[in-house]
């Protein structure tokens, strides 16, 4: 089974950046902290400062005005971190692959450790994610 | 101020209502939009489904044999159900499946 | 001494979904000047719709604009190409429309007066508020499958027929979803920390309302009667109860209250429909191919929404230009921004509940 307890001991911070998506992973992102699912109770709390955070969500598929905030942010994110790419798009570019202004999914940029699909991904989802980013993140 | 004691001693015995969800699982509606599934004995190979899908994430592999292999990448899949709509043999050779896509 | 000093918010910032830029000049407390950037999520769609998609999966990429408003932005392409193939929808159709636009509308809202109470610092209402909107995703959920992206209406009709349960589930979530927006609309006009502290805060007058362009609730907040719900019969709102909802002031605190009684009207609105729901076919069959141009406006969560269409008799489309509410919202923000404190700008930012992937497509 899951071996919660052992993830208990560490409170992982989350810091979420979006690279261009529509929005929709984002208030799912937002629905995880709700009553109903409740991220907090896995030690998970949502961020601002990227030299506080562990899990790096990313949703979108990377335009190229948010190339270097993103890179920006992945490098000032203290080792060990996991990058989590939530949403079709954020993995593999989705609808938007092939477009003018998109880099087909954030792979092409930064090192990506879960794939999360789904459009948009629900919390669901999300959370199956942000559980197997910490398994990651203990074994890192 | 009566009203919110009475409204925060209720809640202190009402059930709670976050799900303990890697334990619980969330219950889903009838016909939740998920991972597409095929069947390659029905299908008759019109290949619309790879026509009408906006982000091409089905694909027909040319092969040596007659018939082209099916390849679907679910991280690539919005999960609209367009393909299934369009396909002639709906339910038998193309379907949305309740099952949610896997993480890698 | 007077000083003038530049603080940045975003393009990364805890109370920012998406990426937008400000720059704010401050002098003192004051804000004087404005400088933003908001094509940060420019990913060129109008330009992917003419090129890469086919006009029948047009549909699904201009959804993918805007997760908060996605029904709308199909539908108004739908009522486009529909307008251009001729296509004459039955009651039904038009009404199972009405509720999935409604339903969303209720959702945005009530996201956005989380937001506003999150900025303004009260955390607990900010999960009440977020725990009553799983009423209405349940039912999102329960209706087209999905509980973001519906891809719920396609050209010619709706794709999924709404089951006997849905409507039974429908029915007690909005029955008490209305008792609980009741619940907030008091919260909403007495406590101190979320509503009574942004009186005259953030305010835009009714003549600046006109002048900047405003639209949706910002412009109703300031008593200007903007509604395309009103204005237009391109789908049957008036047969189901729709009722213009105008404040007085113009500020967060009239916005707030305009936008809850919205969720109100549109709760009646939905159960309206669910009860007047009559029997027939959900998709009409067409032929041919799309000549010609058209122009549809619908009214999205935020504002009137505006979309182009031109089509010469090919399977692509020639042009698709798409006017979204936040664009021309935008220069009202600046000016309410000049001349209010630097401690309001997040609650002020929220309460316009602006959608930067709307923007810039």
């Amino acid at each position: 089974m899951l071996h919660i307890k052992r993830f208990l001991k560490k409170s992982p911070w989350v810091l979420h950046y979006n690279t261009g998506s529509c929005n929709g992973c984002d208030i799912e992102i937002l629905a995880c902290l709700s009553p109903r699912y409740d991220l907090e109770r896995l030690g998970v709390l949502n961020t601002g400062n990227p030299k506080q955070a562990d899990i790096f969500l990313v949703t979108g598929p990377l335009t190229h005005r948010c190339h270097d905030r993103l890179l920006q942010l992945y490098s000032q994110i203290p080792d060990p971190k996991v990058v989590v790419a939530v949403g079709s798009c954020t993995c593999t570019g989705g609808v938007f692959k092939d477009m003018y202004n998109v880099n087909n999914g954030i792979d092409s940029l930064i090192p990506v450790d879960v794939y999360v699909p789904g459009c948009a991904s629900s919390p669901e989802l999300i959370m199956d994610g942000i559980v197997k980013a910490l398994e990651i993140l203990e074994g890192k | 101020m009566i009203k919110s004691i009475i409204e925060s001693f209720s809640n202190l015995f009402a059930k709670s209502e976050t799900i303990n969800y890697p334990y619980e699982q969330i219950a889903k509606f009838k016909n939740y939009r998920g991972l597409i599934e095929y069947s390659a004995d029905e299908c008759i190979f019109c290949y619309k489904c790879e026509k009408v899908c906006p982000p091409d994430a089905i694909v027909f592999k040319p092969t040596k044999e007659k018939n082209r292999l099916y390849e679907y990448n679910p991280n690539l899949c919005i999960y609209c159900g367009e393909c299934v709509r369009n396909c002639p043999k709906e339910d038998l050779a193309l379907w949305q499946s309740e099952k949610k896509p896997k993480i890698i | 001494m007077k000083k003038t000093i530049t603080i940045p918010l975003g393009s990364q910032h805890i109370s920012l979904l998406e990426p937008v830029r400000f720059n704010f000049s401050c002098e003192n407390e004051k804000i004087t000047d404005v400088d933003y950037n908001v094509g940060f999520v420019h990913r060129g769609i109008e330009k992917a719709c003419t090129e890469k998609f086919e006009y029948k999966q047009v549909g699904y990429v201009v959804a993918r604009v805007c997760g908060l408003c996605a029904i709308t932005h199909t539908m108004a392409y739908t009522l486009g190409i529909e307008h251009i193939l001729n296509i004459k929808t039955n009651k039904k159709i038009d009404y199972l429309r009405i509720l999935m636009l409604e339903l969303d509308r209720i959702h945005s809202h009530l996201l956005c007066l989380a937001h506003t109470a999150e900025n303004s610092g009260f955390e607990g209402m900010f999960m009440k508020i977020m725990g009553d909107r799983e009423l209405v995703m349940d039912i999102q959920e329960a209706i087209s499958g999905n509980r973001v992206q519906f891809d719920f209406v396609c050209i010619g009709g709706v794709n999924r027929d709404i089951s006997t349960e849905c409507e039974k589930l429908a029915f007690t979530n909005l029955a008490l979803l209305d008792k609980k927006v009741d619940d907030l609309i008091g919260k909403f006009t007495s406590n101190w920390s979320t509503a009574l502290k942004y009186k005259n805060i953030g305010a835009l007058s009714y003549d600046d309302a006109f002048n900047f362009n405003a639209l949706g609730p910002l412009a109703r907040a300031a008593g200007a009667a903007i509604d395309v719900r009103a204005e237009s019969s391109i789908l049957p709102y008036k047969e189901v109860g729709y009722k213009m909802i105008l404040g007085q002031n113009g500020d967060i605190y009239d916005r707030n209250l305009v936008r809850l009684k919205e969720i109100k009207n549109s709760i009646l609105m939905c159960q309206n429909i669910l009860s007047g729901l009559t029997e027939g076919e959900i998709l009409v069959k067409f032929k041919g191919k799309p000549n010609g141009e058209s122009f549809t406006r619908l009214e999205a969560p935020r504002g009137e929404i505006f979309y182009y269409l031109n089509a010469n008799g090919t399977n692509m489309l020639q042009r698709v230009r798409i006017k979204t509410p936040t664009f021309s919202q935008i220069p009202g923000m600046v000016e309410i921004f000049k001349g209010s404190d630097y401690a309001d700008a997040p609650a002020i930012l929220a309460s316009f509940d602006p959608c930067m992937s709307c923007t810039a497509k």
